[in-house]
């Protein structure tokens, strides 16, 4: 591969400068003149037939210009990207406490919210579905007239039963794991124009412009092309801006009343509708040889997706091939359910799946090195994926697998090297402090049986720079200057001559999801099939100019050069400005299908995978043994994302995810309480602030390059926040000899396990 | 739409005569961190808001003819926490001011507000408790002074008439023999409400020997409470490690916690317990064994 001059350099984000002054707008900062505001009557009830709606009042007050119920919706009532179960407005049930009922649009938001206040729903409360296990039962009462069980996977090879005989150890235990909340800074939001031929405009933060069109489209019995969604900028979204919003509602309010409308969603109503990372009961039998060989794994898997589908069947799939961890398991037996209730509604969020059954699997993994007297980092070392083993599921890694370099690189950290001496000194007598490990690994790309594609497009502006079009969202994880690096080095200019346009399907073509630790890998590869298509666009024109034959073209560092003649030299700015003369322009597309692995699962979307992105991280942790607090004091964090684009964006994914998942495991949990939302803000909803973050987040980066990938790169959006949930929870096993089998491991929780341990 | 009528009284004369004007649909406001989130959830809605924010007769912090230490209502958190007569007088109360919320609440909370609002866990009062300061009040028939334990009733309770005001609180100064302490279990670092609070304060001659202590307990009651039974405990034996472990479990007399979103009760009476014995510990004062 030739040395590339952007790629793998720290190039500072193109958003940096607006995003740190305060300058750039994000979706709810636009205004139209003649504007409406929207409000959403959310139900009363977490279950509950609807018998009768009456907006009469609420159509009366002043200043109210519209209030929209289910009859308004002129397409399909519903939405959901696997299957439409959702009502856009309920008619005649609601599911969960954030189910939309009606919309009000009004001069401003104040009267939007009393209108809100107006409307009359009659419903007749039904038992509220709140426990999945039970709501499997059937004498459960049913969320969905379809039952309650949205999606069951099962996977057995080998024999379990007999490895379990042989085993040295077995361990089995169950896992809890909490419903967290994405918590991007800016909720739900946007706002919609319409004009004359009734072309609807949508601006709202999202994750994939073309299925929201297509959404919206569905909704609203309308050609899609009528529909045009930016997506772009995004503040903040995790997986949770994946699904429908406010698109629709939006939509809704535009084609009825011709104004444009805003919806901001307040931080409660975000809590409350919102998605939610899936609440996971796992339980778990491992067993390993005295050599630390892991034998088998069986795992049963109860998943709660709350009131709506969602993204929930394909992230049970992802949590039972992520089941076993980066490690070769022979004999596995593999369940998982993925159950209605009436618990809020989850859905996509940054690791999809992978998180809550990592924790599991690594705290297994833990339980039998001690059981052995071996070292942590030895035991993963042995049963790491290598490239060419067959995983969990039966498939082979035909990638790159970087596993071991992760662990390499961990084992040779300060904190890995000096981990005895970390753990001496606590600060105070009473607080001890542990170091604890993980690895895991996150399938990239949608997966096998969900064709996954996408799409750029390259265009030669007249004054010499290129603009690159990938509809792929900029959602803060930097997706757009690591396009740009590349598109430079393909094109063979500088970056600075590069203009990014994003998630728009008015500008972009499309490129799929900001989604599934994809954008990079498709993003470039799309790119670098456009600037192929571009540099064959430019050739004979420049051949024309320079009048040498076209395969005496080269292209190199901003120029065009004449092989056999080097001082003949055209700049880009001399092509634009020749075509331009002539009434030409050149645009140039590039589109990419992803490869997928060879192995079928029958009867199953999404997976197993083909590309995965590996990690181990490393989390030293004082806790007080009269409190129960834990302190991260200091963190490692090693990926493989590939090729690292942009280093300094793969260290700010990294830092990000680890505190992520440190919340994840020590705080954040949004309860839910016989449908009922208990944690409404962030009062309650207990993020880490700045205080909370470990003094040191150390990143290391070891690239195990992808030949299939741009440049050699996987993905790293995900992975990242994953592992350093179980190392913090290991840690404190190393600390004060608890394991901890449920997270969050709030101070309470680790003071009851210490204090059990001690009656014990 | 209703309408919210805004005062904004430029001396305390002109803010009781609003007060008594609007009577109960009235609310005060100065700092607004607990208000402005009541009137959002429309826990409150009243039909006026009195902005005390430029009252100038409850603003200051300053030393009296007698002795003590006077905080006008209006002082802020971090104005409290920064202020010099305060660290060096009453420093369990600059403690608790600085541990309060975040920098941005502490820029715009008052101490008059904390104690105003009544709450069981807020972070200023054990640390009044435990300096015995009294609560100055000026309503309609003029001044009162109420002592800071007797100021609560309840969750949210307060000797405070709806057509009174909150003037300052007068804090007597710790002795240079005194030593104090405030402490915290929150859910995370900042920002955080106490799931249990303790503040301290007793003279101390000699290391492990100490008189007059003073402890109080928030968030483990409908109010602030006294910890009378630790306090007498702890004036009677000369303090060690061990003994200072085996005293604070006797915490859980005074305290009759409930169990929230925060934390359980009987976590809570654990916490009361161990807070004081780790503050004891780290105090230095405790001589080791």
């Amino acid at each position: 591969m030739t040395k590339t001059e952007w790629v793998g350099a720290d190039v500072i984000r193109i958003d940096a400068k607006d995003k740190v002054r305060g300058v750039l707008k994000y979706m709810s900062d636009l205004s139209f003149p003649n504007m409406i505001y929207g409000a959403v009557l959310r139900s009363k009830h977490p279950h509950a037939l609807i018998k009768k709606i009456n907006t009469k009042r609420a159509k009366e007050l002043d200043g109210v210009v519209t209030v929209l119920t289910h009859e308004d919706v002129p397409g399909l009532n519903g939405f959901g990207i696997a299957i439409p179960d959702q009502p856009v407005l309920c008619s005649d049930k609601v599911r969960y406490m954030g189910d939309a009922i009606a919309l009000v649009g009004a001069e401003s938001k104040e009267i939007a919210e009393r209108a809100l206040e107006l409307i009359e729903v009659e419903y007749q409360p039904l038992p509220v579905v709140c426990d999945p296990e039970q709501a499997m039962l059937s004498s459960s009462p049913k969320v969905h007239e379809t039952g309650n069980l949205h999606n069951h996977v099962k996977i057995e090879r080998g024999n379990v039963e007999a490895a379990f005989k042989e085993a040295q150890v077995v361990v089995e235990n169950t896992y809890f794991t909490p419903r967290q909340m994405h918590a991007f800074l800016e909720p739900e939001s946007g706002v919609a124009a319409i004009d004359e031929d009734k072309n609807i405009t949508i601006w709202c933060g999202g994750q994939h412009p073309y299925r929201d069109q297509l959404q919206v489209a569905r909704a609203l019995g309308m050609n899609p092309r009528k529909i045009r969604i930016v997506n772009t900028p995004t503040g903040g979204a995790f997986g949770g801006k994946d699904e429908i919003t406010v698109q629709i509602h939006l939509a809704l309010l535009v084609l009825h009343t011709g104004r444009p409308a805003k919806i901001v969603l307040s931080r409660e109503e975000s809590v409350i509708a919102g998605m939610k990372r899936h609440p996971m009961r796992i339980h778990m039998k491992t067993a390993a040889a005295a050599d630390g060989t892991i034998l088998a794994n069986e795992a049963r898997v109860v998943s709660d997706t709350g009131a709506y589908a969602s993204l929930g069947g394909p992230v049970i799939g992802f949590a039972i091939e992520h089941s076993c961890g980066a490690y070769r398991v022979e004999n596995v037996k593999l369940e998982g359910f993925c159950v209605y209730t009436n618990n809020g509604v989850a859905g996509a969020f940054r690791g999809f799946g992978a998180n809550q059954v990592t924790f599991a699997v690594e705290t297994q993994l833990d339980m039998i090195a001690e059981k052995l007297g071996m070292d942590k980092l030895e035991i993963r070392k042995r049963n790491a994926l290598r490239s060419g083993d067959i995983a969990a599921l039966g498939h082979q890694m035909e990638a790159s697998v970087g596993l071991l370099r992760t662990l390499e690189a961990a084992e040779n950290s300060r904190l890995w090297q000096l981990k005895e001496e970390f753990k001496a000194k606590p600060s105070a007598p009473h607080k001890k402090r542990g170091i604890g490990i993980a690895c895991s690994f996150q399938g990239c790309g949608l997966g096998k049986g969900l064709p996954d594609y996408g799409a750029a497009s390259v265009e030669l502006l007249p004054n010499g720079q290129f603009a690159i079009g990938v509809s792929c969202p900029e959602i803060g994880q930097g997706n757009t200057t690591a396009f740009a690096q590349m598109a430079a080095d393909y094109i063979r200019c500088s970056v600075d001559d590069i203009v990014v346009l994003s998630g728009d399907t008015g500008h972009t073509l499309d490129s799929g999801t900001s989604t599934a630790s994809r954008s990079i890998y498709t993003g470039g590869n799309a790119l670098k099939h456009a600037v192929q298509n571009l540099h064959n666009a430019i050739s004979p024109i420049a051949a024309e100019i320079l009048c040498v034959p076209e395969d005496d073209i080269s292209f190199g560092h901003g120029k065009i050069v004449s092989k056999s003649c080097p001082d003949k030299i055209l700049s880009f700015k001399d092509i634009a400005e020749y075509i331009t003369a002539r009434g030409l322009s050149i645009k140039s597309e590039g589109h990419f299908i992803w490869p997928v692995s060879e192995t079928e699962l029958e009867g199953y979307v999404g997976i197993p995978h083909l590309l995965y992105s590996y990690i181990t991280q490393i989390a030293l942790v004082e806790v007080n043994t009269l409190t129960g607090e834990t302190e991260v004091i200091e963190a490692v964090s090693v990926p493989d994302p590939g090729k690292a684009i942009n280093p300094q964006g793969v260290e700010g994914q990294s830092e990000g995810g680890v505190v992520m998942g440190m919340g994840y495991a020590l705080t954040e949990d949004t309860i839910i309480k016989e449908g009922m939302t208990l944690t409404r803000n962030f009062s309650t909803y207990i993020l880490p602030t700045s205080l909370d973050m470990p003094c040191k987040i150390e990143t290391i980066i070891a690239e195990e390059l992808e030949p299939s990938g741009p440049f050699g790169a996987k993905g790293i959006g995900e992975a990242v926040c994953v592992p350093i949930s179980p190392a913090i929870t290991n840690a404190i096993h190393d600390a004060v000899k608890v394991w901890i089998k449920q997270i969050p491991a709030t101070p309470e929780r680790v003071y009851t396990a210490l204090k059990s341990r001690e009656v014990s | 739409m209703t309408r919210l009528h805004v005062a904004i009284p430029e001396s305390i004369d002109e803010a009781l005569g609003l007060l008594g004007k609007w009577g109960r649909e009235a609310a005060v406001i100065a700092g607004g961190t607990d208000l402005v989130v009541e009137l959002k959830d429309r826990l409150k809605s009243p039909k006026a808001l009195i902005d005390i924010g430029r009252v100038p007769e409850i603003s200051g912090i300053r030393e009296t003819e007698g002795g003590d230490v006077w905080i006008g209502a209006l002082s802020t958190h971090a104005e409290v926490a920064s202020s010099t007569v305060v660290k060096e007088t009453a420093p369990v109360l600059a403690d608790a001011c600085a541990q309060v919320g975040s920098p941005q609440i502490r820029n715009r909370g008052t101490i008059g507000g904390n104690i105003s609002t009544a709450s069981p866990a807020g972070d200023t009062i054990p640390a009044l408790y435990v300096l015995e300061a009294s609560v100055e009040i000026i309503g309609p028939k003029g001044k009162r002074v109420v002592p800071i334990e007797s100021f609560f009733q309840g969750p949210k309770k307060s000797a405070l008439a709806f057509d009174e005001i909150v003037l300052g609180v007068k804090v007597p100064k710790l002795g240079k023999e005194y030593v104090s302490f405030f402490r915290k279990l929150g859910q995370r670092k900042s920002l955080a409400i106490s799931i249990v609070s303790v503040a301290f304060a007793g003279r101390c001659q000699e290391p492990g020997l100490f008189t007059d202590v003073r402890i109080a307990f928030g968030a483990v009651a409908p109010t602030v409470v006294r910890a009378r039974t630790v306090e007498k405990a702890i004036c009677n034996m000369k303090l060690d490690p061990k003994s200072a472990q085996y005293i604070s479990k006797l915490a859980f007399r005074d305290c009759v916690p409930i169990t929230d979103v925060r934390g359980s009760q009987g976590y809570r009476e654990v916490m009361a317990c161990n807070l004081l014995y780790e503050g004891l510990l780290e105090m230095g004062r405790v001589r080791k064994a």
